[in-house]
């Protein structure tokens, strides 16, 4: 197995002696990974270059994009996918031969999934105060302005970094009302990184108010905190501290229940990098058509496009992505954020990893590349919904999204003017009752 | 356009759904919204959530619907999800 691995690497990286250091890291990591969580992936490497070799890029995009239509049903993959590539490759023998390590594969690859529940998290100790000074050299480091490092100080000094209880219920946290980040430190790496996201949201949010009047772009916020976390949990495995490796802690997202709408926010990021790829460049109105592209049904909301375009283009040019990357690394970190954030399965994880890197070196279909990510979302998504629902012991939750998808495209106007003016009435004797203003 | 008579019905619908919603947003809501619905709600009409795994599936009453859209509309979405409902009501206004 370790020699598959090796091999794999060394089609990825041929030229081993001529890398960068730059390349050399990203060569232990793509190393570390293929050993610790994928090791068949080594043998799929094998086949996946003779395949591509035999029926050409886009032939086996296609399959790839197939196989993951039929995620829920892991047998069904076997045989399609198996008789996909038989097909495409004219050899029907190929079939037979190469059952078992497909079946393994795909075996391993739900075991991880299982797996990825509860048994990844590092306890490695570390204290409060050591997380504080690596947060400040880390801010020092990714700004060299160090306009970042004197705000952390600056809120750290004002009271605006509140500890909260490492067994308690409520999760870290920025509040932006009380600009305050709440901060659950278990004393433990598992927890260290999230200090830098919550503050990324505190600085998105000061900046928007500041200069957008735009801090409710959540889905942009979280991108920008998520790669600035692993980021940052890269930075601690470069000083020594993560004795098992970068993928646990990475991995601990998977048990995050964020919601999202996989389409438009990756849409969006998609949408601003093709545009890139196509003219070579992307600017503000260039976002902001993306923007209008997207939502081309609120043309009356001239304001979001606005915003939604400056708040783009600051962050790709201005603020916390320097000018010289570019766009397209901007998108492509928002790819690597997409990927760490997708809140699915371990397996899926994997995958939208790997294709974010593919982004990176743009030698792919977009296109394809896009259709991918986005049915993969979704599929994963109502897959993994499914899973839950059959842990009945496990409680049952809603989102607010669930809800708004189920009602809001049914309520009239007039009938939300009736419920708006009783709600009205309410607080009305609510207040009369108080003798107050309040409304709550 | 609703009818205001079966508004008790669906409050007990919009109460059982809230049940299912995290404490953070269940509190977004105004205490006195909680508590007017509590009052007026039908105490014999019987209603649950059966379908967790598509909630577009699961069925309310209109009246239910109307009231939960305003309370994600009033208390629970972002600004730029309120901009997007907002233009789309204007829309429909037109």
């Amino acid at each position: 197995m370790r020699k598959n691995v090796e091999e794999c690497l060394n089609a990825l990286y041929p030229d081993i002696d001529s890398l960068t250091p730059d390349e050399m890291k990203k060569y232990e990591k793509e190393k570390r990974f293929l050993e610790a969580y994928w090791p068949e992936f080594s043998e799929m490497f094998e086949r996946r270059k003779s395949m591509i070799e035999k029926v050409g890029i886009n032939r086996y995009t296609r399959l790839v994009i197939d196989l993951c239509k039929k995620q829920h049903d892991p047998e069904t993959i076997i045989i399609d996918y198996i008789e996909g590539i038989a097909e495409a490759v004219g050899e029907n023998s190929f079939i037979n031969e190469n059952f078992e390590s497909f079946v393994n594969m795909l075996s391993f690859g739900r075991k991880k999934e299982k797996e990825g529940k509860d048994a990844r998290e590092d306890k490695t100790p570390i204290s409060l105060d050591t997380v504080f000074d690596l947060t400040e050299e880390f801010l020092g480091r990714i700004d060299e302005s160090q306009g970042l490092l004197d705000e952390f100080k600056n809120l750290r000094a004002n009271g605006g970094i509140e500890l909260l209880d490492p067994y308690g219920e409520k999760e870290s946290h920025y509040s932006h009302c009380e600009n305050k980040i709440r901060y659950k430190f278990d004393g433990t790496v598992n927890s260290a990184y999230t200090l830098v996201h919550e503050f990324m949201h505190h600085l998105c949010t000061k900046q928007s108010e500041t200069v957008m009047g735009y801090h409710n772009f959540t889905l942009l916020r979280e991108f920008l905190s998520i790669y600035y976390e692993n980021a940052f949990i890269d930075f601690m495995d470069e000083k020594g501290m993560l004795p098992n490796g970068t993928e646990p802690l990475m991995a601990s997202r998977f048990k995050s229940e964020y919601e999202m709408d996989p389409d438009n926010c990756l849409g969006i990021y998609f949408d601003c990098y093709g545009k890139f790829k196509r003219d070579g460049s992307i600017d503000r109105e260039g976002i902001e058509e993306v923007l209008k592209e997207r939502f081309p049904d609120i043309e009356d909301a001239d304001e979001l496009w606005n915003h939604g375009a400056e708040m783009l283009t600051n962050f790709s040019e201005e603020h916390y992505f320097p000018i010289e990357i570019g766009a397209g690394l901007t998108m492509y970190k928002f790819g690597t954020a997409i990927a760490h954030y997708t809140p699915q399965t371990p397996e899926m994880h994997k995958k939208v990893h790997k294709l974010a890197s593919v982004i990176k070196d743009g030698e792919h279909d977009f296109q394809a590349i896009q259709q991918y990510l986005l049915t993969i979302g979704q599929q994963e998504f109502e897959f993994s919904k499914q899973v839950d629902d059959k842990h009945e012991d496990e409680p049952k939750i809603l989102t607010t999204m669930d809800i708004a998808r189920r009602t809001l495209p049914n309520a009239e106007l007039n009938d939300k003017n009736i419920i708006s003016r009783i709600i009205s009435r309410w607080r009305e004797r609510a207040n009369d009752r108080i003798g107050g203003d309040r409304n709550d | 356009m609703i009818n205001i008579k079966l508004l008790p019905k669906a409050y007990t619908e919009v109460l059982e759904i809230l049940k299912y919603v995290n404490k953070e947003d269940y509190e977004k809501i105004p205490r006195y919204i909680i508590e007017n619905m509590e009052k007026e709600k039908d105490i014999e009409y019987q209603y649950s959530v059966t379908n967790f795994i598509d909630f577009n599936e699961q069925e309310m009453m209109k009246e239910t619907e109307v009231i939960l859209a305003v309370l994600f509309r009033d208390y629970w979405a972002t600004k730029e999800q309120k901009m997007i409902i907002r233009a789309k009501e204007m829309k429909s206004y037109k």
